[in-house]
């Protein structure tokens, strides 16, 4: 079917919110909510939700209800997701309008949000999904009760590091000093070992002060995860990226906690953002399943 | 000291795309799409965000009640 095509078929039920195009149309899902916080919110405001509609295609946010649980959803059509390259602008809004509707059901109460991007043929298959996974789903949204995430990462100035591991660490000192009055065919030998040892020594406190920092955050909150990804910068390299899930009354505590280890440390920053949805926490892990 | 910088808005979009593109529930059932390939989306998004004015546009990077900082030594 063509784009003119689409634009001259009769809109068949002026109330219905479905795109024109049936045949493609489903349920975008933006996360799994309880009763309670549903009825929280006032019908009126879901239709403000997210980025609006002239960013999104298809319905308004709606409450798909399923016994005690509710699915945030949407309708929509399958085309609205670019899937050639270049159209990043048109998908960074849907992220946005994601991310919206997500927070502002967190704001009401606990929500899992649900990864980005998915749209269901059928909505029966949303509602059975929570008939089966209610009892885990329900356990998962009180456990998540007055919490919220928070995004940490902790970068160190690894050339800074070095040099002064080099200045005050014994061992690399007399290293550093029988280099200086060795001839020069033992010294090239022996400057390659320092600089091996500064390297795996550098190396050695960086993984601590990382684990450090996230096993005493850890203390504070209710449970961390550790990304896999890492950036580095001219400035400053990455060594920790992670994820908090911290108890509301606790941030305060928790973010002065983490400008005490920034004090604490030379040559280490860190950044953090929050509080967010708890994504990096939504997932219902195998352990939990079996 | 703790301070907040103009790069934290920066932070600020990489941990959202971390988070909405690469965390969260997904639920048993039909999908008919799911936008799979992470990586493309997630370079493609970075550089479309990596503008701040953008971001700014597309209201990344106001959430709602929330903070970031840089926490400087």
């Amino acid at each position: 079917m063509t784009d003119a095509d689409r634009h001259a078929l009769p809109v068949s039920h002026p109330s219905s919110r479905a795109p024109a195009d049936t045949s493609e149309a489903g349920w975008y899902l933006y996360g799994v909510t309880t009763r309670a916080v549903a009825e929280a919110v006032p019908p009126a405001s879901l239709e403000s939700w997210g980025a609006g509609p002239g960013a999104r295609r298809g319905g308004p946010p709606e409450f798909l209800e399923c016994g005690e649980l509710v699915a945030v959803v949407r309708r929509t059509a399958t085309d609205e997701f670019p899937k050639e390259p270049g159209e990043d602008e048109a998908l960074a809004a849907l992220v946005s309008d994601h991310n919206s509707v997500v927070a502002a059901v967190h704001r009401e109460g606990p929500i899992l949000p649900a990864k980005f991007g998915l749209v269901y043929a059928d909505r029966r298959d949303l509602e059975m999904a929570l008939e089966q996974m209610e009892d885990l789903l329900r356990d998962r949204l009180r456990w998540l009760e007055g919490r919220d995430e928070w995004a940490v990462h902790v970068y160190a100035d690894r050339p800074a590091v070095r040099e002064s591991l080099a200045a005050t660490d014994p061992d690399l000192r007399r290293l550093g000093q029988q280099v200086s009055a060795a001839t020069p065919g033992r010294a090239y030998l022996l400057e390659r070992r320092l600089s091996d040892r500064l390297d795996s020594a550098t190396r050695q406190l960086l993984d601590e002060l990382a684990q450090a920092a996230y096993d005493h955050l850890s203390e504070i909150a209710v449970e961390g995860r550790l990304s896999p990804y890492r950036q580095e910068t001219e400035e400053a390299e990455e060594i920790l990226r992670a994820a908090f899930l911290v108890d509301r009354e606790s941030s305060d505590r928790f973010l002065r906690e983490l400008g005490t280890f920034a004090d604490g440390h030379e040559h280490v920053s860190c950044e953090y953002s929050g509080p967010w949805p708890p994504y990096s926490f939504a997932l219902v892990r195998e352990e939990d399943l079996s | 000291m703790r301070t907040a910088t103009a790069e934290t808005t920066d932070v600020t979009l990489l941990d959202l795309l971390d988070r909405v593109v690469d965390h969260g529930v997904v639920l048993a059932g039909d999908i008919t799409i799911s936008v799979a390939d992470v990586d493309l989306i997630y370079l493609g998004l970075r550089a479309v965000l990596t503008s701040v004015e953008r971001a700014r546009e597309l209201d990344l990077v106001a959430l709602p009640g929330s903070t970031e900082g840089a926490l400087d030594a």
